[in-house]
């Protein structure tokens, strides 16, 4: 089973979700800010970060960025873009992963999309210089 | 400042109104005079002054012609003058022997009688002329001294010809005649000139002092008109700047409006997700660990969930719908129709519905597919939706090109609209009648939103029990 690492400022979700993701027999740490996320992988390299876009401090982007910029490994990692945010696609397609689900999503579609994740194992591709569709 | 300026405008339109009228009364009135000077100069004094002018060139003529017969002809000026000089020496002596001068009696008779025939027509045409009181007197004692005057002529001409006829009482008698015949045509001329003279220092009187009444009215007037057109200008565009403030207002309320509904439904969907991911978690245990109970209870809560999630997606569709489209945005008429239907194909089969795509155009429009998706979708997921209660179940879909736009509609075999019913639809949370399939009746206000932000048009056309035609429009791409 897989070593999957969920970033959400919403701290109910973020325990749904990593309680789905356990008794799915996965392997789950959760952070509630970017720079919370990049501290989890310093301390190890997950299968798969699950990512929200808007949180306070440093937000899904942003740290999609970091992991891109400092540490080559980390550019590595499949990112699941999950948020509510309305320009989902752009981001995601800004990000480069192939892998998004808009909230609220169910729980099935929801493991769905991380098997496939975990299987394909797409890393990201950013294209930073795309128009910005994101949040600031 | 808006009532001030009306208040300024009613005021300069009323001066303008009444310097206007004024002015219009005054002229006529000028006119009239003018009007009635005229007709006395031109309808009476002229021809009676005229008239009076002819008698007295007839009188002089048949004057002159009597001369002639007693002093020669005036072409025998030397004979003539030699007789008037013999006149004058011979003074002393009797006229007797002046007019026994050798005589050429009346030799013109058929000239006396045209002249007199003359006479008479001018004397018929002066009596038939327009009167005037005061006039009467005049003319009575020029008629008589006419008369007077043509029996002494007819006196000269009775004489019997010859030598020696005694015509010097009948030539005093004719100057006689003469005299008081030009007298009294002095009169009657005098009179009818008074006459002129009096109408016309009326015309005088009345145009002096209408003139300046005139010119003041007039420039009150020409200053009350340019005042209406400048209060008028500025009342305009005080309007325009209201207009304008008031649209800019509505669109920042528009804008505060949307960013706040966004951010409303965004912050919920999170946590219906953490709800609904609880929910699927405990349906799943509660399944594996065979608890029914719990599992048709978690059942419930999720049927109720998945409707709360559909009312919030409305709602976040909805405020974004207003939205203006990026510069650019094109999609395909076609695919997105054709993709909508594929996708809504499984919920009319359970719903005994017959969806058919019919004559789809291949332009493309100006908005976004997802755009154009969520248009056809709303229509079509509207139209499966109403269909429930009807025997015939059928749902047609066809876009057509008019040129600038394209127009998509969805017709259907539903009980149709009432009239009064049609245009409240498309107002925000109103449903149809007897709906019973869980929304909060945003479909039709975000079509409607969304074609109108991108430059179309939404309606309906339908008669009750005959099914309704849904449709939107976008401007297509040239």
């Amino acid at each position: 089973m897989a070593d999957i690492l969920v970033v959400d400022d919403d701290r109910d979700l973020a325990a749904a979700l990593a309680e789905v993701l356990e008794d799915a027999g996965h392997t789950v740490r959760v952070a509630h800010d970017g720079w919370g996320g990049l501290a989890a992988l310093d301390e190890r390299l997950p299968d798969l970060v699950l990512l929200d876009i808007e949180m306070p401090s440093l937000d899904g982007p942003g740290m999609a960025h970091q992991m891109f910029v400092l540490d080559v490994g980390r550019d590595k990692i499949p990112i699941l873009l999950v948020s509510a945010f309305v320009g989902l696609p752009a981001v995601a397609r800004r990000i480069g992963t192939p892998y998004s689900a808009p909230k609220p999503c169910g729980l099935d579609r929801l493991l769905r999309i991380v098997d496939r994740a975990l299987l394909e194992k797409k890393p990201p591709e950013p294209r930073f210089n795309e128009p910005s569709a994101g949040p600031p | 400042v808006t009532r001030a300026s009306l208040r300024g405008l009613v005021v300069a339109v009323v001066v303008l109104f009444a310097g206007t009228t004024a002015l219009v009364v005054l002229l006529s009135r000028a006119a009239s005079v003018l009007a009635s000077t005229d007709e006395v100069i031109a309808n009476r004094a002229g021809p009676n002054i005229v008239a009076l002018q002819t008698i007295r060139a007839d009188v002089q003529q048949q004057h002159a012609l009597v001369d002639e017969w007693v002093l020669g002809a005036p072409g025998d000026s030397a004979v003539r003058r030699a007789r008037i000089d013999a006149l004058r020496r011979e003074a002393a002596q009797s006229r007797h022997d002046y007019l026994s001068l050798p005589p050429t009696w009346f030799p013109e008779t058929p000239r006396m009688d045209a002249l007199r025939r003359e006479a008479t027509r001018s004397r018929e045409e002066y009596l038939s002329l327009e009167r005037a009181p005061g006039d009467a007197s005049p003319r009575a004692a020029l008629m008589d001294s006419l008369d007077h005057f043509d029996s002494v002529v007819d006196r000269f001409r009775a004489l019997p010809p010859g030598d020696g006829a005694d015509t010097s009482g009948a030539l005093y008698e004719l100057d006689a005649a003469v005299g008081q015949v030009g007298g009294n045509l002095a009169r009657a001329t005098d009179f009818w000139a008074d006459v002129a003279n009096a109408a016309s220092r009326d015309a005088l009187g009345v145009s002096r002092t209408l003139l300046p009444s005139a010119i003041l009215l007039g420039i009150v007037s020409a200053a009350a008109a340019v005042g209406t057109i400048l209060l008028t200008f500025r009342s305009v565009r005080q309007a325009e700047a209201l207009a304008e403030t008031s649209r800019r207002a509505l669109e920042r309320k528009a804008e505060e409006l949307e960013a706040f509904a966004g951010r409303v439904a965004h912050d919920l969907l999170s946590p219906l997700m953490t709800v609904g991911l609880g929910l699927d978690l405990a349906q799943r245990r509660a399944a594996a660990f065979g608890e029914p109970r719990a599992s048709n209870a978690i059942a419930r809560a999720s049927a109720t969930l998945q409707r709360v999630r559909a009312f919030v997606s409305d709602l976040l569709e909805f405020a974004r719908s207003g939205a203006k489209p990026l510069p650019g945005t094109h999609a395909s008429v076609d695919g997105v129709v054709r993709d909508v239907a594929e996708e809504f194909e499984p919920i009319a089969q359970e719903a005994h519905v017959e969806l058919r795509v019919e004559s789809v155009t291949d332009r493309d429009v100006r908005c976004s597919p997802g755009v154009l998706t969520s248009l056809v979708s709303n229509l079509v997921e509207n139209a499966v939706k109403y269909l429930v209660s009807s025997e015939m179940r059928r749902v047609v879909v066809r876009a057509l090109d008019l040129g600038k736009e394209v127009r998509v509609e969805v017709e259907d075999t539903g009980p149709g609209i009432a009239p009064s019913d049609q245009e409240r639809l498309f107002d925000p949370f109103v449903r149809g009648p007897g709906a019973s399939a869980p929304a909060i009746g945003l479909g039709l206000a975000t079509v409607r939103r969304l074609a109108e932000a991108h430059g179309g048009h939404a309606g309906v056309q339908s008669e009750p029990g005959h099914g309704a035609v849904f449709w939107f429009s976008i401007p297509s791409v040239a």
